[in-house]
Order: structure tokens, then C-alpha cells, then sequence
């Protein structure tokens, strides 16, 4: 028998096996390649003095086909050509970010520059080492942004951590609205109630929107109130119930405020005034549908995805009306919604970048203003020019919407409140159309009920200034967090049988029992020790950047 | 062919001997180098990740990396079952594989012997289809609709509206969301369980059934003395490859059906793992309960194995 014949079959059997992992593994063979003509490449840097850096981008599936995609379309070449330096784009999903970053940094393939929104996530990198103390780099090798430092003290007060480092950089966004709650005015006029101003009215207000069907189809398919996401997070605010608030110079958890929330959603819940099935909701896109197709009353929006959110409703129905409100009185006080950060920590530099200072030439040109123009406004005489008010105005609404539309995650570094009023979105808005127009009336009513520093948010201080608690309390943080939140709302949709006061009461206990103590009093030590010099929810009211 | 059935009792030879028969071994190199892929995929894939279980004694950090961050001994297990939860997210683990197993098993194997019985073939091939289609839906379409059917507002409270009274919440209570969960997990993988079961009913000889009928035995004796005993050792084998995966709930399907209402019975360990270690940057702890899940895997198959031998049915 062929001996030799098998040999051959053996060996071409290998050879193809061979083949075929050299197939799947096609992206290493190519990067290895890449790095090839990356060193390449460096040669020729230091000529021409142009560095190879890598910097994520959030990815959020928004990029129209047509532009091309997160990584690869006309701004990333645009900064690619303009700056310093060659950059490759990393795209990083939106929602799964940390996941995302966290298997980039365990296999040593994160980015150069990071941008990363939550402040908890970057303390933890701070705190593995994985982010670059940026005092000596800005120092030694930044122009532009060691200026805007130099005039904005605030940027390195937002910067800097406990060991005295600056670890991120940061932008000026002046005080803006974020969350909003819309209520449908033409309901409010149509059963001639006013705006709810306690909490009281706000339940009767409530009750009229689902039994007094205001829709006017003769069914009582009206809901009162998105309770899931934004709706939800505005509750909170509502009752203060924000998990821990400071009472007599101590920080404890908000137990009090939990049973009158959760007391009150009962009550909506008992009567049918809102989504039975509002568990279910996990990412509040029914209540958003529900609030499209006109059938909720109250609705809490995110201030990036208001305008969207309003155009739909009006396209649906070019009848309906919406103001945005204050939020109505509790009895622990009267709160607003939760603002932007004015000064928000954005981006930092990878511990393992290989060539800084290229990534802070790059940071500097970001923070250029012709730079940050650009990316806020496009291209002069190509997406806007300037118009009467001083203010750069769009040229073809539709095809700076298509062109720039999807652009917020590029303007990480772009300090919007340097250009003062003009910064605002209003001015992206097109006057003559009637949509627009009553969706700037709409902003006006929201800035004025919404930055008033007498009805701030309920938390101790922004999301983003919360000092990042040691791991192991983290730990009994997230393992108590679901379970508690599981208990309320199973007191929600108990009926009779489970008693909001009984699920605090097993909270509380369980709360006890994981060790929740040393986590309340780790705030209070920090809360004694630091509210005084740190950022704290009524100094955002006060920052003023000119 | 005939090396084959050479080598059965030559390799006894040779391991009694102890020796190597080097004409053997060089008659089988081309074996050997085909089958080289097949090791050096499994060392890579397979045997070089678990160097990483390290991290579950360690106190682990991206800094220092696998094998350079500090020991930590047995400390995240204590981490671990010291957390009240830690306990109820195992029971979870344990009483949903468990009831999916045993409820679920039987069903690939009853839809096989009644695609057999079938005796029109469009009508098999038109079933078969049919219930194989669920398999290539992804668990976030599948959970979608599960959700929606069983909504407050979902089709099946609509047709019992007039029984039910009100609206019966499915998915906030216990028992119904567990019947939900297993049976959803039932629907879609029915149809792609049952492939492996036709397979071996094709391979049962048709003379038995011929000399049974002609014995007078109805389908239903048929069915118990025949078809079953013939797929037997199929049955076995893949019992024992599925309560290998006891400890290891599907992530995708408990992650979309889960709700906070029902977190007390649907917090599993991959879930958990997903949520503490990749989403807080919690590695070793989570890696040592994954630890821990893979030992009880082990111990499960290792007792299901010994409990088939008894019957003659071992895996090895």
C-alpha cells in the first residue's frame, strides 16, 4: 500500500489546516505588517516630526452609512490631515464601553488617548495604573492646552487627584440642561389644569391624563408617565431618593425618600396610571414610543435625544404641543433634573502610550479654537457662516444634520462654553421652521426652570465629581444594589401582600448585613474632609466661564 | 479500513509490551502529522487559557498583568462566600440548569421518535424545518418576543382576559417567569437537539421493526422495544455531555429574560461574572467563582459517568 501515497495526504492535510488558521488569524498576519510599515513610518516622522497615535472613539452606530463609520469617515480624515499627527481610530461601542476598555487594557491593545465620559471608570484606571500623570507632559511639551489651564484653573482642579496628579483632560461646557421633563401642554389646556407645582397635583394631574382621556378616541389607552431611564432618574430627583444624602454633617443612604417614592409609584402603578410592563422596559424605549405616538402625559428626556424625541412626536402628530416643567415640590424640598457637567474630565492618556508627547501635540490641537470651531460648526462656507447675531449659522439645516448630526462624540475636548451663547443649540436651529421654533421655546423654558440654583439637582454633587469609593466597598455597593432595587419593586407590583415600608425595612437589613455601614461611613469621612474643597452640586450653579 | 481494525489488537499488544513498535510508528506519521493541528489547537485554545485560572488566587490588576500581580491566596473565595448573595446566585445557577435539563431533555428525543413515526415525508421535512428555525435566532430576538407575548398587555393576557379577570404579570412572578425561562429555552432548541437523535434512528435496522410487526406489536410496543433501546447509547452520551454544562446557565438567555423582579431566582453565576468582573473590574473575583463552577461541572460528569458505567453506557 502507498506508504508514500499517505504521506502525501498527511502532508497536504497539514498544509491545509495550516492554511486555514493562517486564514483566520488574517488580521494578525496583517497587523504585523502594519507595524511594519508603522516603523516605517516612524523613520519618516522624525522628519517631518508627525507621530502615529491611536485614539478611541465611542461607537454609536449613528454614522449614516453614507458617511462611513465611526472610525473611518470625513472628520477622522479631516483631523488625520489637519493634525499632528497620524491617527488610527479605535471604536469603542457606547454602551459597552467598559467592557470594551477593560479586555483592550487586560491584553495591553488600548489606545493612546482615551476619551471615556465616566469619571468612576477613569478612577479605576487611575487606581490599576493604567492612566498617565500628565503634570510634567503638559509642562514640558503642551502649548495650547497649558494655556486654557492657565486661564481656567478649574480644568486642573477637576484633573488632579489625591496624589497630587493631573490625570485627565478636561473641557468647559458652562451650565447646561441635560435631562428635561416634557409634559404635553395641549392635554394640560384641553382638561384645564395647570402645571402640577407639588406633588399632590402632580398625582391628580396624572390620574386626569389617563381618565379623562385626553387624546379625545374615546378609549382610555393614555399612560400618565415614563417611569423607566430618564422618567425614572427624575423621580428620584423628585423625593431626593439619590441613594445617600447628607443629614446633620453625616452622609446615610435615603431611606426615608425610598418609601415616599416608592409609595408614590405604587400609588401610579395600583391605579394603572402608568406601564404595567415598566420592569420589562430595561433601556426606556417603550415609554419612548408610548411618548411618540402621544400616549404619555409626562415624559423625562435626555437632553441629547430631546430634540429627536420632539420632532418625531410632531411628525406623528403636528397638533401636539409640549413645554418642559419644573419639577414639582416634594416633601423633601423641590429639586431639578440633573444638569451637565459645566467642567467634565473627557480624555486621558494611556499609561503604555508609546510616543506622549505625539498625543499631546495631538490634545493641543484639539483644543486649538480654530479646532474646536470646526468640529462644532463644520467647515465655514461650507456648513454655516457667520451670521447678523455674530453667531456661525448653518448654511443647509438638512445637510449639516446628515454631515454633523451624529458629530457630540468628536467634540469631547471641545469646550462649547468658550463660545459662549453662541455655543448653544438654539443656534443650530433653523427659525423659520415652525418645529424649530417651538423647540427653542422649549429650551428657554428649561434653562430657566432648570438652572436655578434654588432647585438644584438632589445629589451631593454631579455623577462625575463623586470621589471613586475603594473596591471592596464598591463591591458591597453593586452586590447590594439589584437586590435592594429587586425588593422596592417587588413592593411596587405586590398589591396589599408586600408593603413599601416592609421592602425598606428588608433592605435596610440586608443593607446592614452586607456590611453597608463602612460604606456610608467612607462618605461621611470624605464628606467631612472634602466637601469644602471639592466640587459640590451648588458650586456647579456658580461656575461661570467667560 | 483494514488498519483500522488492525490496530484494536495490536494497541493492547503493545501496551502490554510496553515497547514501541517502531515500524508502526513510522507506518503512522502521516496520522501523527495530521494530527498536530488538532493538538496545537487544543494547547492554545484550550490548556494555555486555564494558566490564566491563576488570577483567581491572585489579587489581580492590569498593572502587573496575569502572572505578576500579587497573591492573594484563598482570599477571594472568602470574598466570595462571605457575600450573602454569593449562595443564592449558586442555588440560581444550580436550579435552572438543573430544571432545564431534566424538563428539557426529554423533549428532542420525543420530537424525534414522532418525526420518525411520520409517514409522509413533506409533512417530516416541512416539521423538521420548522422547529430547527428557532435555533438560528439569536436569544435577543427570541427574549423580544417571549416578552412581548407575555407582557401584561402581550397576546396571551388578551385571549385570557375574560378568564384571568386582570392581567396576570408573567414575568414578575417566580413560577412563571422559571416556566417562561425553560420553556422558551425548550422551543429553541428542540428542533436542533433532535437532529443528532434522527441520526441514530436512521442507523436502527429496519427488519426489527418488520419482524415486530409481523409479531403483532402495536407502534406504541414498537416505539419502547425498538427505537428507544436502539438510540439508547445516544441518549446516554449526550445526558452526560449536558450535565457537563450543568453550572453554566446560557449568559444570553437569562441576561434578556431576567427583569429586577424576579432577580432573587434569575441572578446566575454568568451573569454575575458579567456584571461584577467585566462591568467593575472585579477579575479575580469572579474568575474564582468561575472556578468554582467548573469544578462542580467536573464532578457532575465525572458521577454521571460512574452511574452509566453501572448500566454499561460510559462515556470512559
Amino acid at each position: 500500500m502507498g506508504k508514500r501515497f499517505s504521506w502525501k495526504i498527511g502532508l497536504s492535510m497539514t498544509l491545509v489546516f495550516a492554511l486555514l488558521i493562517a486564514g483566520c488569524s488574517g488580521g494578525n498576519v496583517n497587523t504585523g505588517g502594519k507595524e511594519k510599515t508603522k516603523e516605517e513610518n516612524k523613520e519618516e516622522a522624525v522628519k517631518e516630526e508627525r507621530g502615529n497615535i491611536t485614539v478611541s472613539i465611542y461607537d454609536r452606530g449613528s454614522v449614516p452609512p453614507e458617511e462611513g463609520t465611526a472610525e473611518n469617515n470625513r472628520w477622522t480624515k479631516w483631523m488625520s490631515e489637519n493634525g499632528p499627527a497620524n491617527v488610527k481610530f479605535v471604536p469603542v461601542p457606547r454602551w459597552e464601553s467598559k467592557e470594551k476598555f477593560n479586555v483592550m487594557f487586560a491584553s495591553s491593545k488600548a489606545p493612546d488617548l482615551i476619551f471615556e465620559y465616566d469619571t468612576a471608570y477613569r478612577n479605576e484606571l487611575i487606581a490599576q495604573k493604567q492612566l498617565m500623570p500628565l503634570n510634567d507632559l503638559i509642562e514640558e511639551h503642551s502649548v495650547e492646552y497649558k494655556a486654557l489651564l492657565e486661564k481656567y484653573p478649574i480644568l486642573r482642579k477637576v484633573a488632579t487627584r489625591e496624589d497630587g496628579n493631573m490625570y485627565e483632560f478636561a473641557r468647559l461646557n458652562g451650565l447646561m440642561t441635560n435631562h428635561l421633563l416634557f409634559v404635553r401642554q395641549d392635554w394640560l389646556e384641553k382638561l384645564s389644569l395647570s402645571v402640577p407645582k407639588t406633588m399632590e397635583e402632580f398625582y391628580e394631574v396624572a390620574e386626569a391624563f389617563v381618565k379623562q382621556d385626553p387624546d379625545n378616541n374615546g378609549k382610555t389607552d393614555t399612560l400618565a408617565m415614563g417611569v423607566t431611564m430618564v422618567g425614572g432618574v427624575i423621580i428620584d430627583q423628585m423625593f431626593q431618593d439619590v441613594a445617600y444624602k447628607v443629614k446633620d454633617g453625616a452622609v446615610v443612604r435615603t431611606w426615608e425618600n425610598s418609601i415616599a417614592k416608592n409609595n408614590f409609584l405604587k400609588k401610579l402603578y395600583d391605579n394603572a396610571l402608568i406601564d404595567k410592563d415598566f420592569l420589562t422596559d430595561k433601556n426606556g424605549e417603550k415609554a419612548k414610543q408610548d411618548f411618540i405616538n402621544g400616549k404619555l402625559g409626562f415624559y423625562g428626556v435626555n437632553g441629547g435625544e430631546a430634540y429627536a424625541t420632539f420632532s418625531a412626536l410632531k411628525a406623528n402628530l403636528p397638533d401636539a404641543k409640549v413645554m418642559a416643567i419644573s419639577l414639582p415640590a416634594s416633601e423633601f424640598g423641590q429639586f431639578g433634573p440633573i444638569i451637565n457637567n459645566p467642567v467634565q474630565g473627557t480624555a486621558a492618556i494611556n499609561a503604555n502610550a508609546k510616543d506622549p508627547v505625539a498625543v499631546m501635540k495631538y490634545v493641543d490641537f484639539l483644543v486649538r479654537e480654530s479646532t474646536m470651531k470646526t468640529l462644532q460648526f463644520g467647515i465655514e462656507n461650507e456648513h454655516y457662516k457667520m451670521g447678523e447675531s455674530g453667531c456661525p449659522t448653518p448654511i443647509d439645516a438638512e445637510k449639516n444634520q446628515k454631515e454633523l448630526g451624529w458629530m457630540a462624540d468628536y467634540r469631547m475636548l471641545v469646550s462649547g462654553g468658550l463660545f459662549g451663547d453662541c455655543g448653544s443649540f438654539k443656534h443650530q436651529l433653523d427659525p423659520n421652521n415652525p418645529v424649530d421654533q417651538e423647540y427653542m421655546a422649549i429650551m428657554d423654558q428649561a434653562d430657566a426652570a432648570y438652572l436655578n440654583p434654588k432647585a438644584p439637582f438632589a445629589e451631593m454633587t454631579h455623577g462625575e465629581h463623586k470621589p471613586t469609593i475603594p473596591k471592596e466597598l464598591q463591591l458591597i455597593n453593586t452586590n447590594t444594589r439589584e437586590q435592594i432595587t429587586s425588593m422596592y419593586q417587588q413592593s411596587l407590583i405586590g398589591g396589599s401582600k408586600y408593603t413599601v415600608e416592609q421592602a425598606a425595612a428588608d433592605a435596610q437589613a440586608y443593607w446592614e448585613k452586607s456590611g453597608g455601614k463602612q460604606v456610608e461611613d467612607w462618605y461621611t469621612n470624605w464628606y467631612v474632609n472634602h466637601s469644602a474643597d471639592a466640587i459640590m452640586t451648588k458650586d456647579l450653579y456658580e461656575i461661570k466661564i467667560d | 479500513m483494514d488498519t483500522a481494525e488492525e490496530t484494536v489488537p495490536r494497541r493492547t499488544d503493545w501496551q502490554q509490551e510496553r515497547r514501541v513498535d517502531r515500524k508502526r510508528l513510522k507506518q503512522n506519521i502521516p496520522y501523527f502529522i495530521m494530527f498536530v493541528p488538532v493538538i496545537v489547537f487544543f494547547i492554545l485554545f484550550k490548556y494555555m487559557p486555564m494558566g490564566g485560572l491563576v488570577i483567581a488566587f491572585k489579587d489581580y490588576n492590569f498593572a502587573d498583568g496575569v502572572f505578576g500581580s500579587p497573591w492573594h491566596g484563598i482570599g477571594q473565595f472568602k470574598t466570595l462566600f462571605s457575600n450573602p448573595q454569593t449562595l443564592q446566585i449558586i442555588r440560581n445557577t444550580f436550579v435552572l440548569s438543573v430544571l432545564s435539563l431534566l424538563i428539557g431533555f426529554p423533549f428532542p428525543v420525543m420530537l424525534a421518535i414522532m418525526l420518525n413515526e411520520a409517514r409522509r415525508a413533506w409533512f417530516k421535512r416541512l416539521v423538521q424545518t420548522l422547529v430547527y428555525l428557532p435555533h438560528f435566532l439569536s436569544w435577543i430576538i427570541v427574549s423580544g418576543m417571549v416578552v412581548t407575548i407575555f407582557s401584561t398587555q402581550g397576546v396571551i393576557n388578551d385571549l385570557f382576559a375574560g378568564w384571568l379577570g386582570e392581567p396576570f404579570a408573567f414575568l414578575y412572578k417566580d413560577g412563571s417567569w422559571l416556566s417562561i425561562f425553560i420553556g422558551s429555552g425548550i422551543w429553541k432548541g428542540m428542533g436542533w437537539g433532535a437532529i443528532i437523535y434522527l441520526a441514530a434512528l436512521s442507523s436502527i435496522d429496519p427488519s426489527l421493526y418488520e419482524a415486530a410487526s409481523m409479531d403483532g406489536a402495536s407502534k406504541w410496543r414498537q416505539i419502547f422495544h425498538i427505537t428507544l433501546p436502539g438510540i439508547a447509547p445516544t441518549i446516554v452520551i449526550v445526558f452526560i455531555l449536558s450535565v457537563g454544562n450543568v453550572m453554566e446557565v446560557g449568559f444570553d438567555q437569562v441576561y434578556t429574560l431576567q427583569n429586577s423582579a424576579v432577580f432573587e431566582i434569575s441572578e446566575v453565576i454568568s451573569t454575575y461574572a458579567y456584571k461584577i468582573g467585566l462591568q467593575q473590574l472585579q477579575f479575580s473575583l469572579t474568575a474564582a467563582m468561575g472556578l468554582f463552577e467548573s469544578i462542580i461541572g467536573l464532578v457532575l460528569v465525572v458521577m454521571t459517568n460512574t452511574v452509566a458505567r453501572r448500566f454499561g453506557q460510559g462515556l470512559w
